[in-house]
């Protein structure tokens, strides 16, 4: 008796839902063949690559091609250099941009609102080329400012590019110079949606601005928050390699403090060309990655925060 | 705005006008310094090095710019085209699946999610991406090799859109506009698309901006020029500066064509030529699209 | 049990992508000549050796010329005529040039004939990308045996050629590049110099008087060493003494390399060496021409002068500081090969042989169509100058790559060049030392990882030793262990056995 029932709630329960599927058809099939179908690449890391027998018919080699990520003393300092940034961009760059998105908000005036949403995307549009060009023009040690300044105050000039232990904070400068105003607008977007009558509310209660800020408008920013943090996370093997390549001018002497997996791996296979191998350490990369968002977005729905991505 | 009436300045707003005077100041320095190089003589950077106050101006880049400039306006226009259509088409496609996946009781949402997100946590590589967009959809130097790859939608923007309409779209909203037999198509387009315009400026302009910062499509997908969008343009002027100056050795002819370029103030002016058009539109992309209001919704 | 589902899904849909990338890759696993229907494009191009088949040659220039077209119409015309092929030229601008090729090496897209970067040839190689050219250069290209002799070998890994080199300037000679008004202000004659010592003494003069200027720096942004070795690919494991010898040493520990960190160094401290010449982005000539630097080191040889002049913007003179020199990673910089993909291998040949043997084939590739493009000079037979009418900004067909085809010394030359030039340089290409292992591309395959390591480490400390800008009593200790934690002592084993049984097989001593 149940089943013809059950049969026809299905069927019932699918026609109501058709037109979800069917919204969400285009973006699925765009996944599909734009991520999916090349998703067969993944095992050109475990591949011996030889065209003449054609790439899907190469030989198995195992874990071969990832031998090279761990053969080197320097694998401690990649890694940790990787990972170190990562974090640090993360915390920093979310306080930062959340921050920004606050005091974002307060500001009324629309003109100066726009001017000021504009100004901090600027930095995101210049490519990571011509922001090298333009730390090089603050720390040439000939020609640069910030030595044609210490000059004035009677200092010593500093040689920027041969001095390791500037580089951790330059770089996290420029880091958060460019992705801040970028990252801004994401929460800005979401702040604006939140309902105005909360605000109402709060002040009818007696609650100042601070409580404000802290009470309602954090919690409600706190799902995207989490999303943007798990997603940080799956890419913490993974690091902006504009950043660590171009700035640093590849100035060999910095490799202490601005080597990471991927400038690693780029300047290995300058020369080698293996697919193999640069396909071994995105895996790599992702892999860790992978196990590192399950962990956390398991733990996020462990704590029954909101913001998990799955 | 989501946010109250000010009656006068208050210290919050104080510290808000304060702060982000600075990091403008922060972002525009950088660019006027670059925009000044841009018509710097390349005596005055070779001798000083950048300065906002250079010793001598020239146009020499622009004019080694303007030397190209059908190729130049035509990546323009194809740039142009491309974002617009790829923005539209893209931000249609995300929030479309966005909705879907963000409406609770759709059933296999969960394994939809994980679909999606999958995608960005993996990646089959350039070389199987390379062949399925070659060999199976023949896409090379053709308009859509700039369109498609990559760019079109990602599963960052939808797990963005997905997050703004579970957390600022009550369902109540939605229910009440079901009871009166409204679909899904209709509520999506009638209710939830006019109060999300915020996320839908702001992933719109993550599309656009990723459009027109692009140059990896061109790279692999492109060799007939006539379909370069800006950044290939430029990018290839810089390589071929580059390309001269890293094989003196050959000597000769090619070396005569050399001993003009004005390569830093050129350098410069190519970052001007591909930011500034963003930096004007911008605006109006903001004014059109930050007008989010609540509409009288349901009281909880 | 949503996971589960979550799981099985995912799989299934992989399985899919796998399925579909198979059916679409699966026309590449036939490879060979002679495979049947591959590509879904249905090319009808067989490799048949009979009359016509389809040849797509494909290379790079730094710009598209607008009369491209045109001469590209003239060259299938004249391949038509005279090989009985049908011609398809694909030019590429050349700052994408080798990621495609990387690309389309994976895929089945035909291309027959393409250039191919010396560097690039052992990776290439290693993947299978190119097509082994013994049987087809000993059948259709006899002639480039003969054009190139000894050098041709300079293209071959294992002993199997691969990549045909372009004859050109096949030497290397380590030169100074020096400032001509400069020198008669100080009553300094290049004639005086021979070797780094007199160098000393030259700067020391210069900078006197010269405060503010640099004395000198390599041209190109490579390491600053002029210790004549042949490099054997990459520098790691090296033949000294311009590679008369077969015994592979680490580079980096010798004492020639530690005496030229140790008078670098002296130089960056006295300021002969730029501060910032680790970090600056302008080229030496630019850097000569705004007056901040005397001189610069790299190749010289017939036509230096002009050309350095010519981008300097100043009166240039060199000294020849070493022996002309040649080795194969010199001279295999830029070289033709047949790719894995190619449809008419055959015919790819004949139209690579058509480039050394036929001056009318290569003229027009350099130059274009004569009297629309260029006309000789009045009273030469090879110096050529732009066609009436036209400069070159209005010429439809200027690309300055002349150096990428074929046997150059057979073809015209642009004005400014002396008419002996070819001569000149032929004589210099024979009479070059030639490294021993001229014709050896070691397999890097057994020691990739260690390459990589040493890459980096290379990367970290090499330019700014030789450079002078770290002291080298420090620092070369530093280098040589972190090389030797690397690995290098690897890559110079395998290189030493491989050379050794390259040397007893090609019968070199």
């Amino acid at each position: 008796m149940k089943q013809p029932q059950k049969a026809s709630r299905h069927r019932a329960h699918f026609r109501q839902f058709l037109p979800l599927y069917l919204m969400a058809l285009p973006g699925l099939c765009y996944l599909f063949f734009n991520n999916y179908m090349p998703m067969a690449g993944l095992s050109i890391a475990f591949l011996d690559v030889n065209y003449q027998k054609g790439i899907w018919n190469s030989d198995w080699c195992g874990l071969k091609n990832f031998e090279f990520l761990f053969a080197t003393k320097d694998a401690w300092i990649i890694t940790r250099n990787t990972i170190g940034y990562n974090l640090l961009f993360i915390v920093l760059g979310t306080v930062l941009a959340v921050a920004t998105a606050v005091l974002l908000n307060e500001i009324g005036h629309k003109f100066w609102n726009r001017f000021f949403q504009t100004s901090i995307l600027i930095p995101y549009l210049f490519s990571y080329v011509i922001i090298s060009y333009l730390v090089y023009g603050f720390l040439s040690p000939n020609t640069g400012m910030f030595n044609h300044v210490l000059q004035l105050l009677g200092q010593e000039p500093v040689s920027w590019y041969m001095e390791s232990k500037y580089w951790p904070f330059i770089l996290t400068f420029v880091e958060m110079w460019k992705k801040t105003g970028y990252n801004a607008v994401v929460y800005y977007a979401t702040l604006v949606g939140i309902d105005e009558t909360l605000y109402e509310a709060a002040q009818l209660d007696g609650a100042g601005k601070y409580k404000q800020i802290f009470r309602i408008t954090i919690p409600m920013l706190s799902p995207t928050i989490i999303m943007m943090m798990l997603l940080s996370v799956g890419r913490i093997f993974h690091s902006d390699f504009g950043l660590f390549y171009q700035i640093p001018m590849q100035t060999g002497v910095l490799k202490n403090v601005t080597s990471t997996i991927d400038t690693y791996v780029y300047n290995g296979l300058m020369t080698l060309g293996d697919v193999g191998m640069s396909s071994a350490a995105g895996f790599y990369q992702s892999i860790v990655g992978f196990l590192l968002v399950l962990t956390s977005n398991w733990l996020v729905k462990h704590k029954k925060l909101e913001g998990s991505l799955f | 705005m989501g946010m109250k009436k000010k009656k006068g300045l208050e210290p919050a707003s104080v510290i808000g006008y304060a702060v982000l005077a600075v990091m403008s100041v922060l972002a525009i320095v950088p660019f006027a310094l670059m925009f000044v190089a841009s018509v710097s003589s390349e005596q005055s950077i070779t001798q000083n090095g950048y300065s906002l106050f250079p010793s001598e101006f020239s146009l020499d880049a622009y004019r080694y710019l303007g030397a190209n400039a059908s190729i130049i306006s035509r990546a323009y226009l194809t740039t142009a085209l491309v974002a617009l259509v790829g923005t539209f088409l893209g931000l249609m496609m995300t929030l479309l699946l966005a909705y879907a996946l963000s409406r609770q009781n759709l059933p296999g949402r969960s394994i939809l999610n994980f679909y999606v997100i999958f995608t960005m946590l993996f990646h089959g590589g350039l070389v199987a991406t390379y062949l399925v967009y070659t060999e199976q959809f023949h896409i090379k130097n053709t308009y859509f090799a700039l369109l498609v790859p990559s760019l079109l939608m990602n599963a960052f923007n939808v797990m963005l859109a997905r997050n703004y309409f579970t957390s600022s779209i009550p369902a109540s909203l939605i229910e009440a506009a079901k009871i009166d037999g409204a679909s899904e198509f209709k509520v999506f387009w009638r209710i939830v698309f006019p109060i999300s315009m915020p996320i839908i400026a702001t992933i719109g302009m993550f599309i656009f901006i990723a459009y027109w910062n692009d140059w990896n499509n061109g790279l692999y997908y492109l060799t007939d020029p006539r379909f370069y969008n800006i950044q290939n343009v430029l990018n290839d002027m810089l390589k071929n500066i580059q390309f001269l100056k890293n094989h003196s050795e050959l000597g000769g002819e090619i070396m005569a064509a050399m001993a003009n370029l004005p390569s830093s103030s050129v350098r410069m002016a190519i970052a001007a030529v591909v930011a500034i058009p963003v930096l004007l539109v911008f605006p109006f992309f903001e004014g059109f699209f930050v007008k989010g209001i609540v509409l009288g919704g349901v009281k909880e | 049990m949503k996971k589960k589902l979550a799981a099985l899904f995912l799989a299934a849909v992989m399985m899919l992508g796998l399925a579909a990338c198979g059916n679409g890759a699966s026309s590449q696993s036939a490879q060979t000549p002679a495979g049947p229907s591959a590509a879904s494009d249905a090319q009808s191009a067989r490799a048949d050796n009979t009359a016509g088949g389809k040849v797509v040659m494909y290379y790079p220039l730094g710009a598209i010329p607008s009369d491209q077209d045109k001469v590209s119409q003239a060259m299938h015309d004249y391949v038509e005529e005279k090989l009985g092929l049908d011609l398809e030229v694909q030019v590429v601008p050349n700052s994408s040039y080798e990621d495609q090729l990387n690309l389309i090496m994976a895929g089945s897209e035909q291309i027959d004939l393409c250039l191919v970067f010396g560097r690039n040839v052992s990776s290439y190689v290693a993947r299978g990308g190119l097509v082994d050219l013994n049987e087809l250069l000993d059948t259709y290209g006899p002639d480039i045996q003969a054009c190139l002799g000894d050098y041709l070998n300079a293209g071959s890994v294992g002993g199997v050629r691969y990549q045909v080199p372009v004859n050109r300037s096949l030497f290397y000679q380590y030169g100074i590049v020096m400032r001509k008004d400069l020198l008669d202000k100080y009553e300094i004659d290049p004639a005086d110099i021979q070797s780094e010592e007199d160098l000393d003494a030259v700067f020391a003069a210069i900078k006197a008087g010269e405060p503010d200027m640099a004395m000198v720096q390599p041209e190109s942004t490579t390491m600053f060493t002029y210790v004549d070795y042949d490099s054997l690919s990459d520098d790691f494991g090296v033949l000294m003494n311009y590679g008369q010898n077969l015994d592979v040493v680490n580079l980096y520990e010798t004492d020639e390399f530690r005496e030229q960190c140790e008078q670098h160094r002296e130089w960056f401290e006295k300021g002969y060496i730029a501060s910032d010449v680790l970090t600056n982005t302008e080229s030496s000539a630019d850097l000569v021409k705004a007056g901040k630097l005397f001189s610069f080191t790299c190749t010289v040889g017939p036509g230096t002068n002009q050309d350095k002049s010519n981008q300097c913007g100043r009166d240039m003179v060199y000294v020849a500081l070493r022996k002309p020199f040649s080795y194969t990673g010199k001279v295999s910089t830029y070289g033709w090969g047949i790719l894995n993909n190619s449809k008419n291998p055959e015919g790819a040949m004949q139209v690579l042989y058509l480039m050394y043997s036929d001056p009318a084939f290569l003229n027009l590739i350099d130059w274009g169509i004569e009297g629309v493009h260029y006309q000789l000079k009045e009273g030469s037979s090879r110096i050529i100058t732009f066609a009436d009418g036209v400069d070159d900004t209005s010429s439809g067909y200027f690309h300055n790559w002349s150096f990428a085809f074929g046997d150059q010394l057979n073809a015209y030359f642009w004005d400014g060049t002396e008419e002996d030039f070819p001569e000149q340089v032929r004589a210099m290409n024979e009479s070059a030392i030639q490294s021993k292992a001229m014709g050896f591309a070691y397999d890097m395959s057994e020691v990739k990882n260690e390459v990589t390591a040493v890459s980096n480490v290379v990367d970290q400390y090499a330019k700014a030793l030789t450079l002078g800008c770290v002291d080298p009593e420090k620092t070369l200790p530093e280098f040589q262990q972190a090389l030797r934690d690397a690995g290098i002592e690897n890559i110079i084993a395998a290189k030493q056995q491989q050379l050794n049984t390259w040397a007893e097989a090609s019968g070199v001593s």
